[in-house]
């Protein structure tokens, strides 16, 4: 797997090494210093202030500044307070998080030791995504290894702050990627999303306030205690400080984690460090931050940088930083399909029109790409897409919607093909098999 | 907080109270949002999306179930926005439904098929073709216990009934099963839905996938007359619908009444229709003759138990009233037994079955629906027989008026043999119980279903209850108008007619019926003092 990292900065540093997973290494590297600092020389308070000050926005997909969410804890509510770590990294091309947990696990750790001690929570949990069994095994490990340092557990390191940090695995849900689903999952209920307000910091898990944040998010926290909330502003734009770990997957010579600092020109990532498209194709277009977000075709990527702010100018989302590339091999109708597959299957069933809508967008997009669609369908498609945006309980219905909003929008001679061809125009690699029903 | 705040709503102004919805204030104040997962006795789920309104200075639309209204907040329900996707929801529930409104058992009180009516049509659309051409999915029908059906393809997972099982009844046997567009309503394995207060999921379920099987097809809705009644059932009082087709009664539907049983009824009196179709009913009124009974006219009978009532008058008579007949025939008994001199009475006991507490519902263990209101109306202090009978056999009193309609009451040993050495028992009473055959004289009676009056629950609500049937005995007439008939007889001077004038005259004179009026009881009734 560490052939597949290549760019490193704070976060992934050392990454590619052997033995980056282990504390020993991450103590040499300077780890847990931040944990010590933050213990012995700041308020609670301060942490939080820090972090508000470092512009550091959730790594998760929405881009909400992390210290305004701290800040919205409800206070005074003789409660207990939990940190929730989101873990359960299950977006198509997202495998950002993943990386952290692998090679640079104690990262969250300390970051989640401290931010707990900043919103005064005593009890974190992980919540990992079914599928990472290996990861949660590791995760268990990195945290012995922690406790029995003492950086973890009862009065960690002397201070007196107590806090305990539990892997808890999903069943393998999408769905509770979504931070209330999340929380309906871990008390053990089916993971249907909950109705907003009230918000996880005042009511979240176990009817108490809660902060959920994202495991990239979380292993920012010890580097912007260690070095500044000044030196992390210095990282990255005015907006969007500090970097991004973005996994690239899809056509280009090297997919794989690369940690660059935020706003990087999208066409740098794509043909410095990824080295281009492969050789014999052109590029079709790309998908910047995870399979929800609206594609970018070729022609519209000169100018996007990967930031919040460029991206969301350029009409799409930076998401989870996870950028698929298409090259011209491959068919939107196709692509589409796919996806809408996967979000038929996630989607949970609370909400009407993404529970409907989803199904219908697969059963259409399956008779366009064999050929058995009709004019009137690429309207249908449009039309269902609007009515299913913004009108659910969580984004997922949103994140079904918005790439196949976009493909028919930016690719809308292909979809017509498909009807007046009578069947897909690309000829197309088909030694992967995708399950027929979604 | 304010006591009010001031919402716009359609660009009228409201006053609102804080904590209260959006759809809430809307339809407090007459204007219509469609809704199918909000119900007013549930918790909010917000999963139907149909009640989206327009909210100005927000993003998106908001679900006006779990908005709560804020000072200033400007809403619109009926823009081209909120028109859309009211009607794309619809849109969506209908790609999956089956159609089958022409054999469905909700049609014509189905939600989904009244909002497709109203809301359905895209603005600016004119075809009513479906635009879904795919095949759909088809779930199996499945038994959720042995009273409940689910036809799971027509389910619009509203999760209504889900909710009513956590909330209501407390015993969460339902939940969804599968996920996504295949998500089932179903129960927990080894755990069918079988408890006291199931069936008002049927009611609940917005559209026809949950089934009351006795109802299964039994007629279609629009066909049923609707009365307002009280169930019989237990002391409780729940409010209740009879809907019956040609007079006979196809079932027995909650009436709302947030004093007494909220939404809701238990599961044995929604199906309790042992007073219906019965073949002992008492037909025409009888006189014992040579130790068996032969039929009268309704004239001769008045006249000869007016006669046989003028040789056991004074303090010789007494009076039996009965927690089974409403208050006004129990004043009735009691005028007569006091015209003619009686003064002692008593009222017999009522069948004592199980008491079952839900969090939403609390079912009585007294399974009769007025004995507080026959103590009351006697002035009595308890229910039981047990000095009266000790007068009998005393051979103080030689004459009883007796009110029956007790189904699960057999008469004790005790009062078998009291009111065997009277000289003169008049029952009136619906069917063959066992003191009608001890009767000397024997008049048909209508049941609750069968007549006007007022029961008093076991919290001291007077409700009125209304006649929603003809009798199915010709000659079966409430029991105050047999009283009345013999006091006239016997030159009695009763200044009131019909129950309205017995329950204002007896509120006069008793003292927990003061301040009330028959007239202002109203739907869902007044508390007695």
């Amino acid at each position: 797997m560490r052939h597949t990292i290549y760019k490193t900065d704070f976060l992934l540093e050392g990454a590619t090494e052997e033995g980056s997973e282990a504390i020993d290494f991450y103590e040499k590297q300077g780890g847990y210093s931040a944990l010590k600092k933050a213990l012995t020389k700041m308020s609670p308070e301060e942490v939080t202030a820090e972090v508000k000050e470092s512009g550091l926005r959730g790594r998760g997909g929405a881009g909400f500044p992390t210290g305004m969410k701290w800040g919205f804890l409800a206070k005074g509510t003789g409660k207990p307070v939990y940190l929730l770590v989101n873990a359960d990294e299950s977006e198509p091309g997202t495998f950002k998080d993943r990386s952290i947990i692998e090679f640079r696990p104690h990262t969250l750790i300390e970051g989640s030791v401290i931010s707990s001690y900043a919103i005064g929570a005593h009890t974190a949990y992980i919540y990992i995504r079914g599928e990472f069994v290996r990861q949660a095994e590791m995760l268990e490990k990195a945290l012995a290894d922690a406790r029995k340092k003492g950086y973890l557990g009862k009065n960690v390191l002397g201070s007196g702050f107590d806090v305990e940090i539990h892997v808890h695995r999903g069943a393998g849900a999408y769905i509770c990627g979504e931070e209330t689903g999340l929380i309906e999952s871990l008390e053990g209920n089916r993971g249907y999303p909950r109705l907003k307000p009230p918000y996880p910091a005042a009511i979240g898990v176990f009817g108490s306030p809660t902060i959920v944040n994202n495991v990239e998010t979380l292993a920012n926290v010890p580097f912007i205690i260690d070095k500044g909330a000044s030196w992390f502003k210095g990282i990255g734009t005015e907006k969007s400080t500090g970097t991004r770990i973005f996994g690239v997957s899809g056509h280009v010579k090297r997919p794989g984690i690369y940690e660059l600092p935020m706003g990087v020109p999208l066409r740098e990532l794509l043909e410095e460090h990824c080295g281009g498209v492969r050789s014999g194709h052109r590029l079709k277009g790309v998908i910047p931050g995870g399979s929800s977000v609206p594609v970018l075709r070729a022609d519209e990527i000169d100018g996007v940088n990967l930031d919040f702010e460029s991206c969301a100018q350029a009409g799409t989302m930076l998401g989870s930083g996870a950028m698929i590339v298409l090259d011209d091999s491959v068919c939107m109708v196709d692509t589409g399909l796919n996806l809408a597959r996967f979000y038929a299957h996630e989607s949970c069933g609370q909400c009407t029109p993404c529970r409907e809508g989803c199904w219908w967008m697969v059963g259409i997009l399956n008779r366009l790409e064999k050929g058995e669609g009709r004019t009137e369908d690429i309207d249908l498609l449009a039309d269902i897409t609007d009515n299913m945006m913004f009108k659910t309980i969580c984004p997922l219905g949103d994140a079904a919607a918005m790439p196949v909003e976009s493909y028919v929008k930016k690719f809308r001679d292909e979809f017509e093909k498909h009807v007046t061809e009578g069947g897909c125009p690309i000829k197309k690699d088909k030694s992967i098999k995708v399950p027929e029903n979604a | 907080m304010p006591d009010k705040v001031t919402i716009t709503i359609n660009g009228n102004e409201y006053k609102a109270t804080p904590g209260r919805t959006v759809l809430q204030t809307a339809l407090d104040n007459g204007i219509n949002i469609p809704h199918f997962c909000w119900h007013p006795a549930l918790s909010i789920a917000g999963n139907c999306r149909i009640c989206a309104v327009e909210i100005e200075g927000a993003p998106k639309l908001g679900i006006s179930c779990n908005e709560q209204v804020r000072d200033g907040m400007v809403v619109h329900t009926e823009s081209e926005k909120v028109l859309r996707a009211r009607a794309s929801v619809l849109e969506f529930l209908l790609i999956n439904h089956p159609l089958d409104c022409s054999v469905c058992d909700k049609a014509g009180e189905c939600t989904l098929q009244n909002y497709t009516y109203e809301h359905g049509r895209y603005p600016g659309c004119a075809s009513t073709d479906s635009r879904m051409t795919l095949p759909k999915i088809v779930p199996t029908t499945k038994e959720l216990s042995s009273k409940i059906w689910i036809w799971a393809n027509r389910c619009i997972h509203c999760s209504r009934c889900i909710r009513f099982c956590n909330e209501i009844t407390g015993t969460g046997e339902l939940t969804f099963t599968k996920r996504g567009v295949r998500s089932e309503i179903d129960c927990h394995p080894g755990r069918p839905i079988d408890n006291n207060l199931a069936l008002n999921v049927v009611d609940i379920c917005p559209v026809g996938a949950l089934l009351d099987k006795e109802f299964l097809y039994a007629s279609r809705v629009w066909f049923l007359d609707r009365r307002d009644s009280v169930c019989p059932h237990c002391s409780k009082g729940c409010n209740i619908h009879i809907e019956s087709f040609r007079n006979e009664v196809k079932r027995h539907v909650p009436r709302p009444n947030s004093e007494v049983n909220s939404f809701w009824i238990c599961d044995v009196g929604r199906h309790n229709f042992s007073y219906y179709g019965r073949d002992d009913r008492i037909r025409r009124p009888e006189m014992r003759v040579d130790g068996g009974f032969e039929e009268r006219s309704r004239g001769d009978a008045i006249k000869m138990i007016a006669e046989r009532l003028r040789e056991v008058s004074g303090d010789k008579l007494a009076g039996i009233g009965s927690a089974q007949c409403t208050c006004e025939d129990n004043y009735a008994l009691r005028q007569l037994v006091e015209q003619l001199g009686g003064k002692a009475f008593a009222v017999r006991k009522t069948h004592a079955g199980d008491a079952e507490k839900f969090p939403g519902l609390e079912i009585e263990a007294e399974k009769a629906p007025n004995s507080r209101g026959a103590l009351a109306t006697l002035e009595l202090g308890r229910l039981g027989t047990d000095s009266l009978c000790k007068q009998i056999e005393a051979g103080k009193i030689e004459g009883v008026i007796a009110l029956g309609n007790e189904l699960d009451v057999p008469l004790g040993e005790q009062e078998k043999r009291a009111l065997g050495k009277l000289k003169f028992l008049l029952v009136l009473d619906s069917w063959r119980s066992d003191l009608a055959e001890m009767a000397h004289a024997l008049l048909p009676a209508a049941n609750y279903s069968e007549k006007d009056g007022s029961f008093v629950n076991s919290a001291g609500r007077v409700q009125r209850i209304h006649q929603c049937l003809i009798p199915e005995a010709s000659e079966a007439m409430s029991e105050w108008i047999w009283i009345k008939r013999i006091s006239d007889e016997l030159e009695g001077d009763w200044d009131f007619n019909g129950p309205a004038g017995l329950f204002d005259a007896m509120a006069k004179r008793i003292g927990p019926f003061s301040g009330l009026y028959y007239q202002a009881l109203g739907e869902t009734g007044l508390p007695m003092k």
